[in-house]
């Protein structure tokens, strides 16, 4: 199992959000951070809260991190993806 | 760019704020599905009041959460498609990438006006799931023809007391690895190992 998920991921789902920023959610990389920061948003948490607002609709999520982020379909997945793990592991 | 920033600006003063980095494509079909309910129904989905978004995505049996500033482009966007039966995604903009892995959810001719979108993204989801399992049962098989092929080698050599000490060697290290991943194979590793003792230890007393 963990050779289909990379280092980023099970950091980021393997303990509590706490204060991380928005560039160790897996799929985002600094350049995808900075648009986030653009926009106002710097903690993975925020992220996190969106998700739930969306009722962990990891399609509307996945919507809503193309547009605000600039991410492609690839990155909006294994963004979503760690979000949702990390959901069903933590919440 | 300006082409952009112009469809930014139309759909702004319409009413919607889908996002900073929603591509051309997106912009577009939002500005054309927009006018389109306008037109048919009579609904101006920009100027509705976000209870009222609501209440139309329940109708049409969508489960919609609390609409805010964040998600309302959202559930704009999907409150179009419902009432369209058409997809809002459109193709990125640049550095259109293949991909790989994911299968394509929507597709990018808009041929899928027929299907809803819903049952779509849920079969997707189910091949996804199904394909890592079989990756892992090929995998497992291969490990256990890899060890028996060495067993039968050891054997071969026990018979042979002339000088193939270094092929012994290198079995040993290969076993010795294998046993490493898989603990099961640790027998086997054991078994070697007092053969090429015995080989040894023959090998040395004939010399002599």
């Amino acid at each position: 199992m963990s050779s289909t998920t990379s280092q980023k991921f099970r950091d980021f789902t393997g303990e509590p959000l706490k204060d991380k920023h928005i560039s160790e959610i897996p799929g985002l990389g600094p350049k995808l951070a900075s648009n986030l920061e653009e926009s106002g948003i710097s903690k993975a948490y925020e992220l996190l809260g969106i998700y739930l607002t969306l009722l962990k609709n990891k399609d509307y999520f996945e919507l809503w991190i193309r547009d605000n982020a600039g991410a492609n379909r690839h990155q909006a997945k294994q963004c979503a993806d760690a979000i949702d793990s990390f959901c069903s592991q933590f919440l | 760019m300006s082409l952009k920033l112009e469809l930014q600006h139309k759909l702004k003063e319409i009413g919607y704020e889908l996002g900073p980095f929603a591509s051309k494509d997106t912009l577009s079909v939002v500005l054309c599905l927009h006018s389109l309910v306008m037109e048919e129904k009579n609904i101006n989905v920009a100027k509705l009041n976000d209870l009222d978004i609501r209440k139309q995505l329940t109708q049409h049996g969508l489960l919609v959460g609390p609409v805010t500033n964040q998600t309302r482009a959202i559930y704009q966007r999907k409150l179009l498609e419902i009432l369209t039966n058409r997809t809002t995604e459109g193709q990125e903009d640049e550095f259109d990438t293949d991909e790989p892995i994911l299968p394509t959810e929507y597709n990018k001719q808009e041929k899928n006006s027929l299907y809803p979108n819903l049952s779509s993204i849920k079969t997707n989801s189910y091949s996804k799931k199904v394909e890592p399992s079989v990756i892992r049962h090929d995998y497992k098989a291969t490990k256990d023809t890899s060890t028996r092929n060495i067993y039968r080698d050891t054997n071969e050599i026990r018979s042979r007391i002339s000088t193939k000490i270094n092929d012994v060697e290198k079995n040993i290290d290969n076993n010795v690895k294998i046993a490493k991943k898989n603990n099961n194979t640790i027998l086997y590793a054991g078994i070697t190992l007092f053969v090429a003792l015995i080989v040894f230890i023959g090998y040395s007393w004939f010399e002599k």
